[in-house]
């Protein structure tokens, strides 16, 4: 099967959703297809034509084209777009998430008659208040297929464009499952988050609950891995609340890292204000670590309240201090937690499964174009 | 709505505008908002940007798209409402340059009324992704599962 992979970013660019593009590109080659991804050419570093493990890259202008409004770069990218659908004549094309690159493929699904798979990967936008005049709008309405990272997410999608329900279904991403860690240990007691810096994160909220639970427990500290436009704020915050020296900005670690570096916490906090299906709840899951989370769109679906971690409502912190304090005071649980993750994780999180989903729906998508000319 | 015989005008301080093939891409810069016009859309667009009147428009896609004339005048004027709603175009001053008259003869294309789409959302996503820092080589895989079936 030739299958097309849209995505405005990929490798080497990380980040949640590029790190599962590459999974997915990469393990659907390996599994014997042909995958070819365009991508955005967002870093004149890059190459325009790049491969990955057997997978061909083309890097277009559809960022620059959009960001700096340059039409003459919004041409070149359209008839780049035009030219690989025409010339690899893919049986599935699969846009890996709504973004500036959809609007390129939408103009040119004449191009190339090959049924499409959407991914939603985030909720809906404040701004995409209308069905017919939004990217999202237009994208779900003209999607043959469309795949949630979670069943909040793809709810939402439901309620916005009410013609998905029938063409629609949740496909959980899926990592290869980290060697098993030692269960967490508490002397002290080292919490960690992990993800871009940017106030979606919420990490403001975990540096304010850990002024409140430093009082009760003297050794506690807290690592944040990551880097992005709230570094100094973040910073500044942890000085001004008075726990400057309990507090760790690690920078970027590359995602093999991650479940590595949670291996070395006692329990991860996600207090983000807005989430798809958080992938380092994920992560933290399959490294057999609790997790502390605000309960915000398809968090519950990693998270099990009471089982694998705690959830609290998002945007309070009194209510995650006193999260982060039930786990740290009663150390059996946690590491049960812990247990239970992993538990969980294998049954619902793995490799095989998210690649056994989506090659299924790209059998039955190119199924129906076969069937449709003949 | 506009008047049939009135010009209009690209509005070029705040508007551009490029033809692609079969597909006219508009900015308007001061809202980040995108639109598109394919077939017969995109050319209207193309007629009315170059300051020819409504008539001589509805005329070329009559002749293009061999339709009926009345239709084509209020297909047109919908158009043209939309784009005045949207803030691209604005009536011409003065009686504008003569131009000769459209030739455009029937190329076989399946009319469809000409509709701007809008994509409202640009900006938001924009700033929803901004770039990310690099990995130098791969670095995802872990020993054991691959997803192999």
């Amino acid at each position: 099967m030739r299958i097309l992979f849209v995505s405005d970013l990929f490798w080497p660019h990380i980040g949640g959703i590029e790190v599962w593009g590459a999974r997915l590109a990469t393990g659907m080659a390996a599994r014997g297809h042909e995958v070819r991804v365009i991508s955005s050419h967002s870093d004149p570093g890059l190459p325009d034509r790049d491969v990955l493990e057997g997978v061909a890259i083309e890097r277009l202008e559809f960022r620059a084209a959009v960001e700096e409004r340059r039409l003459d770069r919004f041409g070149d990218a359209l008839a780049g777009i035009k030219r690989i659908k025409r010339e690899f004549e893919p049986d599935v094309i699969h846009l890996g998430t709504v973004g500036w690159s959809t609007v390129f493929h939408l103009l040119t699904l004449d191009a190339w008659p090959a049924p499409w798979l959407l991914t939603l990967t985030q909720q809906r936008l404040a701004s995409q208040t209308s069905s017919s005049d939004t990217v999202l709008g237009r994208a779900l309405k003209s999607a043959d297929w469309v795949s949630s990272v979670s069943g909040a997410v793809l709810d939402e999608a439901i309620d916005f464009s009410p013609g998905v329900a029938g063409r629609s279904s949740v496909d959980y991403w899926g990592m290869p499952a980290p060697l098993e860690m030692p269960p967490p240990t508490f002397d002290p007691p080292r919490l960690l988050c992990v993800g871009r810096l940017v106030p979606a994160k919420g990490f403001d909220l975990a540096v304010e609950a850990l002024s409140v639970v430093a009082r009760r427990h003297p050794g506690i500290s807290l690592a944040i891995a990551g880097d992005g436009p709230e570094r100094a704020r973040l910073a500044l915050l942890a000085k001004e609340v008075g726990v400057d020296e309990r507090v760790t900005l690690e920078g970027w670690i590359s995602p093999e890292r991650v479940c590595a570096r949670m291996g070395e916490a006692s329990v991860v906090v996600l207090p983000s204000h807005q989430e798809g299906l958080p992938v380092v709840a994920v992560e933290a899951a399959w490294s057999g670590r609790p997790v502390i989370a605000a309960d915000v769109s398809g968090m519950a679906e990693v998270v099990a309240h009471g089982r694998t971690g705690l959830l609290v409502p998002p945007d309070d912190r009194d209510a995650l201090a006193t999260a982060i304090d039930e786990i740290v005071s009663d150390r059996e649980r946690a590491r049960s937690m812990g247990l239970e993750a992993r538990r969980l994780a294998s049954e619902r999180f793995s490799l095989k499964s998210m690649m056994d989903a989506y090659e299924s729906i790209y059998e039955r998508l190119a199924r129906r174009r076969i069937d449709a000319r003949a | 709505m506009p008047v049939l015989e009135e010009r209009y005008a690209v509005r070029g301080e705040e508007v551009a505008a490029k033809v692609f093939d079969d597909e006219v891409v508009v900015v308007h810069l001061g809202t980040c908002t995108y639109y598109s016009a394919s077939g017969s859309g995109a050319d209207a667009w193309s007629w009315i940007a170059t300051g020819r009147p409504l008539a001589d428009v509805a005329a070329g896609l009559a002749e293009r798209y061999r339709i009926d004339p009345g239709r084509a005048r209020e297909d047109v004027d919908r158009f043209v409402a939309r784009l005045l709603d949207e803030g691209l175009i604005a009536p011409a001053n003065g009686a504008g340059a003569v131009l000769e008259a459209l030739s455009v003869p029937a190329d076989g294309k399946e009319y469809a009324p000409p509709e701007l789409h809008a994509y409202r959302d640009m900006a938001d996503l924009l700033a929803l992704d901004p770039p990310l820092p690099e990995l130098d080589r791969p670095a995802w895989r872990a020993a054991g599962d691959d997803g192999r079936p």
